[in-house]
């Protein structure tokens, strides 16, 4: 099943195919009528007219297709139309005599590799070179009727090498095509990756900001109590020089600490996260939308996703974003643990006569070793390269899930991979 | 007539005691606790007049502690200490049953003599 975000993105570019498809024949309909009144030219007939008027009209109920059919299998029906139509063009215009429709093939093929993959751009190559050789040796040995606007029949070699040419460089074509597309595609991956660890990398921060400032301030509080005890016996302690010195230098100790708090807390308040939500939440969504959020890491990663849910919707009492924030941590650090292909596996299943839900994310990574384990929802701790992570992701996301009450386990075997457990407790139905 | 009894459940040992310390000067009779679990077995044995409670403690959220000290003792007064204000989190304590919400940075000073003037009106 496709993603609706992808596949939405995808009948946007298919749209503008069909734009680019409409202007392209709408030119070269006004270039052949042009040529007609420059040139005299006698093939503009009623065959090329139709042919023009059924690309025109094919766009018309394609946008309404679009949103309703296979848009995989239906990309390779289009290519196919696409490819028929250009051929009869060609083949109007005299064949061989006519090299520069040819680019129509190569529009299509470009066009392949850059919304679709490698089968498309290979199945668009394929069928222009048997329709173009179709169409030219059919009408050079007079089985279609032989058209040609200079009363010139070319010599069998001449025209076996043209033609040759022309279909080796569709080939030529199609490979470029398609590891541009493909070159294309990983740099966009690599892009939403870069942004979407920028965003867990902010959150990390600000989580750290956060709960530092917290710890600072109860220090600042208790030192604030302190001052006031000292303050108090100094007062009232005998009058002198060292005494008003020392009720100044306190004075000045409070007042240094009020202004520490304050900053402190406009800095909390800037780093806190939007307020724990707890409502009952749909387990199995959550994941799916941590999974749809790593969607095009774990394809630049080419990493096989199994899902195994139970059948009923496990519901938990939690704060949707900051689960799926766990959810999203867990895949990464599954995605980072696979750095050559993998498969990802997550299982979600009822225990305890559906008392708790455990849900296990597995991959077929590296695997972590025993004594790195225990330290693995430690601040800063991370067995990744610098740079890309800080070593926090576990560490909030062993946070959250505590306040969701629940539980996190690990596993790990060197070179087999990894399971982490989550437990949690469901919500209790409605009374 | 016997000193008011209250409870300070918070997990930092200095804030806990300077909060013994300064209502113990005010010449109440105060119990500590270190973490909600010791926090609500002290509520139930102890039965304090007023409890204070770290909305942050290391074993269970102060909310649930909270809850679990009204399931037995409505009358108990109970404010729930943070480090930091929000409307928000002053209406969420009130509607889990909370008397009301101390912000910590008000200083321990204050906050006891906020408490004082509420037990002794």
């Amino acid at each position: 099943m496709m993603d609706s975000e992808a596949r939405q993105d995808l009948i946007r570019k298919y749209q503008w195919a069909s734009k680019i498809r409409f202007l392209c024949f709408t030119l070269l309909f006004l270039f052949l009528m042009l040529m007609k009144v420059v040139g005299g030219y006698s093939y503009l007939n009623a065959a090329l007219v139709s042919l023009i008027f059924v690309e025109a009209v094919l766009n018309q109920p394609y946008n309404f297709f679009l949103k309703r059919v296979n848009l995989y299998r239906f990309q390779f029906y289009q290519m196919f139309v696409d490819i028929v139509s250009i051929s009869w063009v060609i083949y109007y215009m005299g064949g061989i005599e006519a090299p520069i429709v040819n680019i129509g093939y190569y529009v299509v093929i470009l066009w392949a590799g850059v919304v679709s993959d490698i089968s498309a751009v290979f199945f668009a190559v394929v069928v222009s070179v048997i329709m173009y050789t179709a169409v030219i040796i059919l009408g050079h040995f007079g089985i279609f009727p032989h058209i040609s606007h200079f009363s010139y029949v070319m010599p069998l070699p001449h025209l076996f090498s043209l033609l040759l040419g022309h279909v080796s460089f569709l080939f030529a074509f199609g490979y470029f095509s398609a590891r541009s597309s493909q070159l294309a595609k990983q740099l966009e991956r690599r892009k939403q990756e870069e942004s979407l660890r920028h965003t867990h990398k902010f959150l990390a921060a600000g989580y750290l900001v956060g709960s530092i400032a917290h710890d600072i301030i109860n220090h600042l509080v208790a030192m604030r109590a302190y001052v006031e005890i000292l303050l108090e016996k100094a007062s009232s302690g005998p009058a002198g020089d060292d005494q008003r010195m020392m009720v100044d230098g306190l004075k000045h100790i409070k007042d240094a600490e009020r202004n520490s708090v304050d900053l402190l807390a406009k800095l909390m308040q800037f780093s806190q996260k939007p307020k724990e939500k707890f409502v009952e939440v749909d387990l199995h969504h959550v994941i799916d939308d941590a999974l749809e959020l790593t969607l095009p890491i774990r394809k630049m990663a080419d990493i096989e996703t199994v899902k195994e849910f139970v059948p009923q919707s496990p519901m938990i009492m939690g704060d949707k974003d900051q689960v799926q924030e766990v959810f999203v941590a867990m895949i990464l650090n599954a995605i980072d643990a696979m750095p050559k292909k993998g498969k990802l596996i997550i299982r979600t299943l009822s225990l305890l006569d559906n008392e708790l839900v455990k849900v296990e994310i597995s991959d077929t990574g590296v695997g972590i070793k025993r004594d790195q384990i225990e330290r693995i929802s430690e601040p800063f701790f991370t067995t990744k390269e610098s740079g890309k992570a800080i070593g926090l992701g576990l560490t909030i996301a062993y946070g959250i899930v505590a306040r969701h009450k629940g539980k996190i386990e690990v596993q790990s075997t060197l070179g087999v991979g990894t399971t982490f457990t989550l437990l949690f407790p469901m919500a209790l139905k409605a009374t | 007539m016997t000193p008011f009894k209250i409870l300070v459940i918070e997990d930092l040992e200095d804030i806990r005691k300077l909060f013994e310390l300064f209502l113990k000067k005010k010449g109440f009779e105060t119990v500590g606790a270190a973490d909600g679990a010791q926090g609500i077995e002290a509520a139930k044995n102890e039965k304090p007049d007023l409890a204070l409670i770290d909305i942050r403690l290391p074993d269970i959220n102060g909310f649930e502690v909270l809850r679990q000290i009204r399931d037995f003792d409505k009358t108990v007064k109970i404010f729930m200490l943070s480090g930091l204000y929000t409307e928000e989190q002053e209406q969420e304590v009130l509607r889990a049953g909370a008397t009301g919400f101390i912000n910590k940075s008000e200083g321990i000073g204050a906050i006891v003599d906020r408490v004082v003037k509420i037990l002794v009106s």
